[in-house]
């Protein structure tokens, strides 16, 4: 039997991070008493059974497929090659926080909201323009003037503000 | 003192605040994960200088507009814009892909002025009578209410039963992070201050449905709508009214679930879907696009927010931390909630209940004025919305507490919810264990306490008796219709 092997299956990983997680409460269960140990105890274990079953019904399918059809596999890559949005999707959210946690939500905010459109393939620089610089404003204004609420301003702001 | 109730709520001040309590809590509302209890809590300290009367229908005010523009991202965008309003992005979302996102919010309108009605109908009404039910209800009753929540994560798992239970499961497990409910001890902190009050609801939910949405949106390019229309808004009345039966449901839950303490707007949407689906000839098409779909859950959710309200007014206990906040304002101008609220208060009650009434027909209106308006986003180009969604999705996770590690839990479960929708997996298992787990939890080990350890103290009253059958036959009813049919067609 050629093709990916069973533990490269998306379906199997994720069981296996969620059945890390289940494992590591009910590890962690045994530096509590009782009554705070109960429950979670109860839980981490069932979903154990289920994350089991699950994985176990993934493999079952998966070794049904592979004896049955040997070139189940193709367009794969196609579709791998389109699957990278969401890498770096996900990629500028976490730049963008890292960001924000850096240099404040307003100057992030603003950048982002003016990149990240013309990266995604909108072309209409001026509407790009408007909004990002009306959304960052009304952001602001609401925090400031509405909320009274602190915007968070980052390290370097802090620091900056601090001397 | 109806009269006067009404002759009060009907004073220009009176009507000018309850306009732009409408407008605010439609702003509000519309924003990715801010819903009533960020709008009232935002508008709370304003009401300081306003007459008591005004102060309360402006709060009604914001408080019925914010719960239906929640309704308004969730069906546009997919992503809910509280968490009251989950389930309706399940059939609202399908419907503006199809390019009916006009039917969609008409359909969203109609439902939740209606499901205001039957809130308004029974806080007015039927409110003592419910109060006696709920005050008969202690721990044990309420921890099989929960049960029966729970035993509806097998419904929601439609597909992907053992999956699904498993997302139960480490739903309920993160809802357990945090302060022990009985002992107070920390748990699964890892040594984190910032899990000390465990995980906050709205960034998870934020994540798990809106920034999940977003990278799917920018994965697929082009518009939401998949048809360049947006359908009819004035269709979604007729179709709304012609499912009288859904609207009966939807309100029924609403009811039920707003009468409870601590049960209320986070599980009134789901279950009423969930009802909905159950009851349905059809149940495949939810999810594809059932308009019944988005009743059940409109019309619960917008009963569900009066209903917290009965408790409130008449014991003074709060039904729900929005509620609570309405308790706050009640005390902050000298109204003592309770029985003396309508005893010593003259017609304020009324004129309360009457600013009620006018804050659904308000939101109604409003939202039929600019429900076109809003619906043309599905038109708007993805590469265009995407950053909009993670922007108000990042403002909304952060401006519950002001701390930026909220918009790290969202990022995280927004990773989550990416790889549970890509895989099929149905995220809201986690979300319904993640938001019942406190209450099970709690009010099992309230219970054994009660019952001086023994378990006996879950089957000693009726009510808990009833709700215990009604859980056991949700779950095994089905398998036993269909055993039954299986065995009629062998016997003929």
């Amino acid at each position: 039997m050629k093709g990916k092997p069973l533990f490269l299956d998306a379906d199997i990983i994720l069981m296996v991070v969620l059945g890390a997680f289940a494992g590591a409460f009910l590890i962690e269960t045994r530096s509590y008493n009782p009554t705070a140990a109960l429950f979670p105890r109860l839980v981490s274990m069932i979903s154990l059974i289920f994350i089991i079953w699950t994985i176990a019904k993934r493999c079952l399918t998966l070794m049904r497929k592979a004896k049955a059809s040997p070139e189940a596999e193709a367009g794969t890559e196609i579709k791998e090659e389109r699957g990278l949005v969401w890498y770096w999707s996900l990629a500028s959210m976490v730049g963008y926080f890292v960001l924000i946690y850096l240099l404040g939500f307003t100057f992030v905010t603003l950048i982002y909201l003016l990149v990240l459109p013309l990266l995604l393939g909108y072309r209409r620089y001026k509407i790009v323009l408007i909004t990002g610089v009306l959304w960052t404003v009304a952001f602001i204004t609401v925090f400031t003037y509405v909320l009274h609420a602190r915007i968070t301003e980052g390290i370097v702001g802090a620091f900056f503000g601090r001397s | 003192m109806w009269l006067e109730g009404f002759a009060i709520a009907l004073q220009g001040h009176n009507i000018l605040y309850l306009l732009l309590g409408t407008i605010i809590g439609l702003v509000v509302g519309a924003m990715p994960g801010l819903g009533p209890l960020f709008g009232v809590g935002l508008m709370l300290p304003f009401t300081f200088g306003m007459p008591a009367a005004t102060a309360i229908i402006f709060l009604a005010a914001v408080h019925a507009a914010t719960a239906y523009g929640d309704s308004i991202a969730s069906i546009l965008i997919n992503t809910p814009g509280g968490v009251g309003s989950v389930a309706s992005c399940w059939d609202g979302y399908p419907l503006a892909q199809q390019g009916k996102a006009g039917l969609a919010l008409g359909v969203s309108t109609t439902s939740s002025f209606i499901g205001g009605l039957i809130g308004w109908v029974s806080l007015v009404v039927i409110s003592p009578l419910l109060i006696l039910v709920a005050l008969e209800m202690g721990p044990p009753e309420y921890f099989m209410v929960a049960l029966m929540a729970l035993s509806l994560l097998a419904m929601a798992a439609t597909g992907r039963v053992a999956g699904g239970l498993a997302l139960g499961g480490i739903g309920l497990l993160l809802a357990f992070i945090g302060s022990d409910p009985i002992t107070a001890s920390s748990r699964f902190t890892f040594g984190t201050d910032y899990l000390e009050d465990g995980l906050p609801l709205v960034p998870v939910a934020v994540g798990l449905f809106a920034l999940s949405q977003a990278i799917t949106l920018a994965e697929q390019g082009g518009t939401i709508a998949q048809i360049r229309t947006v359908g009819s808004i004035r269709q979604g009345f007729g179709e709304t009214l012609r499912r009288p039966m859904t609207i009966l449901r939807g309100g029924l839950v609403g009811v039920l679930l707003g009468v409870m303490p601590a049960l209320g707007l986070s599980s009134a949407n789901i279950v009423a879907y969930l009802v909905e689906k159950k009851a349905s000839k059809n149940p495949e098409t939810f999810g594809h696009g059932n308009i019944a779909g988005l009743v059940a859950p409109e019309v619960s959710k917008n009963t569900c927010i009066l209903g917290d309200l009965i408790p409130t007014f008449t014991l003074g206990i709060p039904g729900s931390s929005v509620t609570a906040l309405f308790l706050a304002a009640m005390i902050m101008h000298g109204l003592q909630p309770g029985v003396n609220f309508f005893k010593a208060s003259g017609a304020l009650p009324y004129a309360v209940f009457a600013g009620i009434l006018f804050a659904q027909i308000a939101f109604f209106a409003m939202g039929l004025l600019f429900a076109r308006y809003f619906a043309m986003t599905v038109l708007a180009p993805n590469a265009f919305i995407v950053p909009m969604i993670v922007f108000l999705s990042f403002v909304g996770s952060f401006a519950m507490r002001n701390r930026v590690e909220d918009i790290l839990v969202t990022i995280i479960f927004g990773l989550l919810g990416y790889a549970l929708s890509k895989r099929g997996y149905p995220a809201i298992c986690l979300l319904l264990g993640f938001v019942l787990g406190d209450l099970t939890e709690a009010n099992f080990h309230r219970s054994v306490l009660i019952g001086h350890g023994s378990y006996k103290v879950f089957v000693e009253s009726t009510i808990s008796i009833v709700l215990f059958s009604l859980t056991i036959l949700a779950l095994i009813g089905p398998y036993l219709v269909s055993l039954g049919k299986r065995f009629l067609t062998k016997a003929k």
